[in-house]
């Protein structure tokens, strides 16, 4: 199983490091045509960002992309591997792809500052995979992860303003903790919904599974969007005296 | 061998099974019919762990042990693979996950399958050999098959029939089929379960069954005999008797009381409940 996923995962890695050759076509197109005085180091530098969103975000999206489109779920489930066992072959080796993509991102920010940091994208990735069972409308779906991701980094901020006071703090940008806590707030009732669904998991419509993002991810959601409203305005306040 | 106890499950809203117990004692070919809708995949996709229950349980056998479905081959209606692996692909995920050393192939080359194919490019009838091939590997104490027999050309279909015959005879299998289209299986089996609306209607030995359901043909219905379902033509009527008792031939002087087949005997009870 895990080499299956390991294949899976390395064809979405090669995938998302066939948008480098986006670096010389636009770097080309740049010199002979539109002449806006792109920097090929420039260049990479957003395409390594976008690729660094689009892999994570893919990753954990298409994890049960295999058993959909081939109709699998099935077979999987008629093998006789724990859902544990099932999951940690899934993950591990999309995972190793994604520290790999770390790694290139640290190299790189060493030469050029890449804005995008490693929870951040662990974060994501997260979402994307905790959401993945939840998938019926690529609009909706990627409107869920957005929100997610969004209320991560705002909660983010907040919970920097709110725990380590203005006068403590040098910067508005959040600290470690305050993510760290941030993610936990989501990606904890989230991740307890995917599980408890995931661990009932069987080929019955995936509409019919939902319960535990119903009663679970969705109040927390909506508990987390409302105090970030109440606490957005004291927060913003205090960020543009800063 | 296979026993659902206090049975239930349901798709949302809808009930297919409330309170259902079955035993199926090991060895046994069983047959499961019914009419579309009726429960007879899910109860096999129930029994192979693909779906779960409401309330309630299958147990199995504790020589299957703690996780049964090591020993339980399950060939379901949409022959559920990963279409996009090769056969050699398949054949590498089932031997790793079932830790197996070796693979025996002989099945597969019955049916002109290349390793490098894929899934999709392979027939139904290739698919189920390749599945067959894939569970036989394993040593199954229990094979669940479900409607698949009847989408598979004649000469595949023998070669499946054969290799689940010489399984038989090696040692008991316990085999639980679900099946519209008889004709092929019926020296097969040796219990018929109908289903109806999610309980048991008929659990019958096959010879019993087939001495308690006979056919005959009339231009009235029989008096004080049981009808099962009929079928009318233009002249005269068939009426599907069941329980048939012998007492019955003396109601019935000069008709001619016929036998039924397998595939008879389940249209029979089928279009009883259509009726």
């Amino acid at each position: 199983m895990f080499n299956k996923e390991l294949r899976d995962a390395s064809k979405l890695f090669l995938e998302c490091m066939v948008l480098l050759l986006i670096v010389p076509v636009a770097f080309v197109f740049d010199k002979y045509v539109i002449h806006f005085g792109w920097r090929i180091s420039d260049i990479f530098n957003y395409v390594l960002l976008f690729i660094l969103v689009i892999y994570p975000l893919f990753a954990g999206t298409l994890v049960f992309q295999s058993e959909k489109k081939d109709n699998a779920f099935e077979y999987l489930l008629s093998l006789p591997l724990s859902k544990t066992q099932i999951l940690a072959d899934k993950i591990i080796p999309r995972l190793m792809f994604l520290f790999v993509l770390l790694g290139a991102s640290i190299v790189v920010s060493l030469f050029k500052n890449v804005l995008m940091n490693g929870f951040s994208l662990i974060v994501l990735f997260l979402i994307s995979l905790f959401l993945c069972l939840t998938y019926t409308s690529i609009i909706v779906y990627f409107l869920e992860i957005g929100s997610l991701f969004w209320l991560f980094y705002m909660d983010s901020q907040i919970i920097n303003f709110l725990l380590w006071r203005p006068d403590a703090v040098r910067t508005i940008y959040p600290n470690f903790p305050s993510q760290l806590i941030a993610a936990a707030l989501i990606l904890v009732p989230l991740g307890l919904a995917f599980w408890l669904t995931f661990k009932k998991l069987d080929v019955k419509p995936l509409k019919l599974q939902m319960k535990s993002y119903v009663f679970i991810a969705l109040p927390m959601a909506l508990a987390l969007i409302s105090l970030t409203v109440v606490f957005y305005k004291k927060y913003w306040v205090w960020a543009k005296v800063r | 061998m296979i026993e659902a106890k206090d049975l239930s499950f349901c798709y949302g809203k809808i009930k297919v099974f409330e309170h259902f117990n079955l035993d199926i004692p090991e060895g046994q070919v069983c047959l499961i019919t019914g009419i579309n809708g009726v429960g007879k995949s899910t109860l096999l996709r129930l029994m192979a762990g693909a779906l779960r229950p409401a309330q309630g349980e299958i147990v199995f056998d504790q020589k299957l042990g703690r996780d049964p479905r090591r020993k339980i081959g399950f060939i379901s209606d949409s022959l559920s693979l990963y279409r996009s692996l090769t056969v050699a692909q398949s054949i590498f995920l089932h031997k790793s996950v079932y830790g197996l050393a070796g693979f025996d192939d002989s099945l597969i080359k019955h049916t002109k399958i290349g390793h490098g194919q894929k899934i999709k490019e392979l027939s139904a009838g290739q698919k189920a050999i390749l599945h067959l091939s894939l569970i036989l590997s394993i040593e199954p104490e229990v094979l669940l098959i479900d409607e698949v027999i009847h989408s598979i050309d004649a000469y595949l279909r023998r070669i499946f029939l054969e290799a689940l015959l010489q399984l038989q005879s090696q040692r008991p299998v316990t085999v639980v089929m679900v099946n519209l289209n008889f004709h092929d299986i019926e020296h097969m089996v040796e219990r018929v379960i109908l289903l109806k609306k999610g309980t048991i209607a008929v659990d019958e030995n096959i010879d019993r069954l087939k001495a308690k359901v006979k056919k005959l043909a009339s231009t009235a219905p029989p008096p004080g005999v049981p009808i099962l379902s009929q079928i009318d033509y233009s002249n005269h009527t068939e009426y599907f008797i069941y329980p048939f008792r012998d007492e019955f031939r003396a109601l019935m002087k000069g008709e001619e009381i016929v036998d039924l087949n397998l595939t008879e005997i389940v249209s029979a009870f089928i279009g009883g409940e259509y009726v």
